[in-house]
């Protein structure tokens, strides 16, 4: 117990010193710098939402895509309609939200490898339809969106708001009774049910949740772009926010933000003849991390802390 | 006393193999029936079904009178009864206090209070109040025997499955388990935990025969002789299986 609330409180301190160290960014960097961190946050959000579903629920979905690009385009529309940006965020996450129980619904009932390859043809498949649905989504060429404040600043410190929300409402859920039976899941479905738990509602309701976050996260990015395309709804949005929480460790709240964070300022860094290897080298990466660090950067940090907590308590406890 | 549990004509066929043929059986309230027999006659089968985990091709089960076959699977957990697969299944990858949480807390998600004081309870109840925060992977394998007991009595069963609950732990730990069985059916009906009925497969005669009111002996998926142990003893084929396996 005691080492229980001990690390709590240590969690909570690595927490709040880069929140607050983001949070004065802007104060001394440029432009370019906090573009780049904005972007970098949205991802964030963007593998947050497929860490819950993956990380938490144990549900390896490729369909993270589809939420991004219906939420991208939600806002869009909300906007276009000036029903005002907090009104159009809230209608991404309820878009969202209900899209992840429709298409929840559906997936739950597949089993095995056979779900990862029915919610990446998902994936693929809205993609199409949004291509050819220029009406709706101007296809290729996109469609613009009325930004209500323009300010590279500004921008970023609504993304910084909403990032730090979708954190910790994230945090919490994990943390209830809900997260509890969702990990349940994750580590035995057949256990979960024999113990009373109507496990496809919950695998529903995680869809349901990550849908929101994953709406929200393609939001925030049409709107700090100011324009959508069909191409929101490329899968390879799906196989980042894979390779993102992976890398970062899934099954914690900070490791998507730190994958996204790593491999986003790998990319940028690398010159443009540079980037052609870029995905040679991600898939080698993931390669070395499944095999080498399963748990991801979080997941390397928590063994280093507890060997040394364990080190300086091993002489006094037990 | 009427009935806790009664199956009549239990079958089920996989694959064209009859796997359980005809059982029928009751479950007095108050009783302990141990289920003995050699590998593969079905005793691990016959439990899944009751445990609701398998649906029979034939025959019935009733609860308290209540119809259970067409039933899923979680409902028989919500129903009363519960259930000790034979191999360890607490989850791996949480703690041992999640554990316990995840198994108390099914019928009160949101009443926090009464899910720990629970917690606590199991967790004093199999003495392993300080090893909570311990991840289920770590702990031995006794420990982890113990604490699948703990987390099927959370649901506060009628009746609980046993399969094997002590086989390979070890002898003070194994009796250990049977002792908080017996305190647990004998208990006064208000006593947290108690339980009204135990059916347990054991190959381990001597428990069999200290715990059970009475014994059912399967063979290639019939119950051949179901008794009180002294008379089943007698009984021609279980005397020659208890002979054969003298020195276990
Ligand atoms: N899902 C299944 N499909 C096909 N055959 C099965 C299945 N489950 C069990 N069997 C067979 O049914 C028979 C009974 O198995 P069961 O596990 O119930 O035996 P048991 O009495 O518990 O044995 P043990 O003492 O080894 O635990 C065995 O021959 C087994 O191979
Ligand atoms: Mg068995």
């Amino acid at each position: 117990m005691f080492t229980g609330s001990k690390r709590v409180l240590l969690a909570t301190f690595a927490a709040l010193v880069p929140i607050t160290l983001i949070g004065v960014f802007p104060l001394f960097m440029g432009r370019f710098q906090v573009v780049l961190l904005t972007e970098i946050i949205i991802w964030g959000v963007f593998a947050l939402s497929f860490d819950l579903i993956y990380g938490y629920t144990g549900m390896l979905s490729f369909g993270q895509s589809i939420f991004f690009g219906v939420g991208a385009y939600v806002l869009t529309y909300g906007m276009t309609w000036e029903l005002g940006l907090l009104l159009s965020l809230v209608m991404v996450l309820l878009s969202g939200a209900l899209l992840g129980l429709i298409i929840g619904a559906v997936a739950v009932k597949v089993r095995g490898a056979k779900f990862f390859l029915v919610t990446l043809v998902g994936a693929i498949l809205f993609h199409l339809v949004a291509l050819d649905n220029r009406w709706l989504t101007g296809g290729d060429d996109g469609l613009l969106v009325p930004l209500q404040f323009g300010g590279v600043v500004d921008n970023f410190y609504l993304i910084y708001g909403v990032g730090l929300f979708a954190a910790l409402v994230t945090l919490v859920i994990v943390r209830s009774p809900v997260g509890l039976v969702f990990r349940m899941i994750k580590g035995d479905k057949k256990r979960a049910e024999l113990l009373g738990y109507w496990t496809d509602g919950y695998r529903i309701l995680s869809f349901a949740i990550s849908g929101a976050l994953a709406g929200l996260a393609g939001g925030l990015y049409g709107y700090t772009t100011g324009f959508v395309s069909a191409d929101f709804f490329h899968w390879s949005y799906s196989a980042d926010a894979v390779i993102w929480t992976v890398l970062g460790g899934s099954g914690t709240v900070a490791g998507p933000f730190i994958g996204a964070a790593l491999l986003t300022f790998i990319k940028e860094s690398l010159s443009s003849t540079w980037g052609v290897i870029y995905p040679v080298f991600v898939g080698l990466l993931l390669i070395g991390l499944v095999i080498g660090f399963p748990g991801g950067i979080v997941g390397l940090v928590k063994r280093v802390a507890s060997w040394t907590v364990s080190g300086k308590e091993g002489s006094t406890d037990e | 006393m009427s009935d806790l549990l009664s199956i009549r004509g239990l079958g089920l066929k996989i694959d064209g193999k009859e796997i359980l043929r005809g059982v029928d059986m009751e479950l007095a309230s108050g009783e302990i029936k141990g289920v003995m027999g050699p590998n593969g006659a079905g005793k691990s089968t016959l439990l899944r079904l009751l445990a609701g985990e398998l649906q029979p091709t034939t025959g019935e089960l009733t609860l308290c009178g209540q119809d259970m076959s067409e039933r899923p699977e979680r409902e028989f957990s919500r129903d009363g009864i519960s259930y000790i697969s034979q191999r360890p299944g607490p989850f791996r990858d949480l703690t041992v206090e999640e554990n316990l949480r995840g198994a108390a807390q099914r019928g009160s998600l949101f009443s926090r209070k009464s899910v720990r004081g629970k917690v606590d309870r199991l967790a004093k109840l199999i003495d392993m109040e300080r090893k909570t925060d311990v991840v289920v992977s770590e702990l031995s394998y006794g420990e982890m025997r113990t604490l699948d007991v703990a987390m099927a009595l959370a649901s506060e069963p009628l009746l609980l499955l046993a399969d094997e609950p002590t086989a390979g732990v070890s002898g003070g730990v194994a009796g250990d388990i049977v002792d908080l069985f017996k305190d647990l059916c004998e208990s006064n009906r208000n006593t947290p935990f108690h339980l009204d009925g135990l059916i347990f497969v054991e190959h381990d005669k001597g428990t069999v025969f200290n715990l059970a009111d009475r014994v059912g002996f399967l063979h290639d998926g019939r119950l051949v002789v179901e008794g009180t142990p002294e008379s089943i003893r007698q009984h021609g084929v279980v005397a020659q299986y208890l002979s054969e396996h003298e020195f276990d």
